[in-house]
């Protein structure tokens, strides 16, 4: 990509619906299908986008991962490196090492992720790598997706279900509101 | 800091100009109003925070801050706020991912740090408590000139600090960025002097505040130095006799000390009673608590300089410390 400054209008080129974005990080997200994509790389990039099945797809407030498989393929491990920022987590212990540590692999259903991203899938596959403990170009990692969960706002703090995992209000970015 | 480049940026729907733009943002076209994102390479992004509280709940907040301490009931009353003015001051904005590698396996951690990017005289910055204020609202992205219309917009002039390496963990990636938070100054004016509160437009928390302090404040500590001075002052000439005379059954060098020592200090606490009655206190507060603090007093009064004599006469006659002392 070239380093001009670049505008690009932020509606799906499938569906015309709003993408939502976090300024500075070239990747958005669609409010209408299941698509992430790069609309400032030409062609542009893409992702699914997924929900836990049976999840309700009507929560206001949602956090992005992104999932990659690795491993034989028959049995993939899931790695879930969040595409949000928690500042002063460790990913030892972020909500991303939990799910993978519960083996936690849910069905899932093709939706709009309904929340924007902090990192490239670059950036969260060298993230991946990092966890994996090898380098990136030697990483064996596959099917790179985003899915998000739902969490809940309350108390002051950011609540996620499924890993249980709280962070005070106004420690993620994007901001949760 | 980097400049901003002098580049022209379009709409690619209308082909509408977008003024005012200079880092990477999100923006709606002027023209026809399409949501556009504009990206910046290089440049940090440069983002605002809205305030969560207006003007209202701002004065509000302040007078909340002051309830229940000894303020004069005329003060915040109606009439004798000013406007508040709303303040967007800048931060230097810096996310590093580093990798850590420990015992327990590789990880990766996002280290946030936001400084102040301006100093503002008066205004306590480093107070604010920047990352919940930074996370706590929607960002937009930071249009000087449409920010003038309603607030006072600070340039950035210090240059974002040095971030100090963390041991043990290699930066990943690294993000940075300038965001301007808001910033509420309500002023009061009280007895023709100017009282000020500075808040977190965001949260509502005082950074500072200045109020004048009920003359009753001091009432119980005059009462109680005043007995006291009547109490000395009082006492029958016998009572002064047994005590030189105890003084003198205790040791006649050491009885000779006391008995001339005595209304010495005597007068020495009176003095600094009446030195702590007799200047104009205000309140000064933050949001770790509220102190009170003389208007116009000088560095050292005379009794704070005896007491400062003293000390040094002492210092001077037990002679210089030793080491050991030194570091204790």
């Amino acid at each position: 990509m070239s380093d001009r400054p670049r505008v690009v209008a932020r509606g799906c080129p499938d569906c015309g619906s709003l993408l939502l974005a976090t300024a500075g990080v070239s990747w958005m997200t669609c409010t209408g299908c299941p698509l992430a994509l790069d609309p400032f790389a030409v062609p542009a990039e893409r992702l699914p986008t997924f929900h836990p099945a049976g999840a309700g797809t009507d929560v206001a407030q949602r956090l992005a991962f992104y999932v990659f498989e690795s491993g034989p393929p028959e049995s993939p491990a899931w790695i879930w490196i969040p595409a949000f920022r928690a500042l002063s987590t460790s990913s030892r212990s972020d909500p991303g090492a939990v799910l993978e540590n519960r083996g936690y692999r849910p069905e899932l259903l093709a939706a709009p992720l309904g929340a924007a991203l902090a990192r490239t899938p670059a950036e969260a596959r060298a993230l991946a790598a990092l966890r994996s403990g090898v380098k990136a170009a030697e990483a064996d990692l596959r099917a790179a997706r985003l899915v998000s969960l739902a969490c809940r706002v309350s108390m002051g703090n950011v609540a996620e279900k499924v890993s249980g995992f709280t962070w005070p209000f106004g420690t993620l970015r994007p901001p949760v509101t | 800091m980097t400049a901003a480049r002098a580049t022209a940026l379009s709409c690619p729907r209308c082909g509408g100009r977008l003024h005012g733009v200079a880092s990477s943002a999100l923006v709606d076209c002027p023209s026809c109003d399409s949501p556009l994102a504009v990206l910046v390479p290089d440049i940090p992004v440069h983002e605002s925070v809205r305030p969560s509280l207006d003007r209202e709940e701002a004065v509000a907040a302040t007078r909340a801050f002051w309830e229940g301490r000894k303020v004069p009931r005329s003060f915040l009353a109606e009439g004798s706020v000013e406007e508040p003015i709303l303040l967007y001051v800048p931060f230097h904005e810096r996310v590093r991912t580093c990798s850590l590698r420990a015992n327990e396996g590789p990880a990766f951690v996002d280290r946030p740090s936001l400084a102040p990017a301006v100093r503002i005289p008066g205004l306590p910055l480093e107070k604010l408590d920047a990352f919940p204020a930074s996370g706590a609202a929607p960002r937009e992205a930071f249009d000087a000139a449409a920010l003038q219309r309603r607030a006072l917009v600070f340039d950035p002039t210090l240059e974002a600090p040095s971030l100090a390496a963390i041991s043990g963990a290699v930066v990943v990636e690294e993000r940075a960025g300038l965001v301007w938070l808001p910033v509420w100054l309500v002023r009061c004016r009280h007895a023709r002097n100017l009282y000020e509160a500075a808040l977190d437009g965001t949260s509502g928390t005082v950074l500072q505040a200045r109020a004048p302090m009920e003359r009753t404040a001091l009432l119980p500590e005059a009462i109680f130095f005043t007995y006291v001075f009547a109490f000395v002052f009082g006492m029958p000439l016998s009572w002064w006799v047994k005590l030189v005379a105890f003084y003198f059954e205790l040791h006649w060098f050491g009885g000779l000390v006391l008995t001339v020592g005595t209304p010495g200090v005597v007068f020495w606490v009176l003095a600094f009673a009446w030195d702590r009655v007799r200047f104009r206190y205000e309140w000064t507060g933050d949001r770790l608590g509220v102190r009170r603090e003389p208007v116009n007093r000088p560095g050292r009064t005379l009794p704070e300089k005896i007491r400062d004599g003293f000390f040094a006469a002492a210092r001077w006659i037990n002679g210089p410390p030793d080491e050991t002392e030194k570091k204790s």
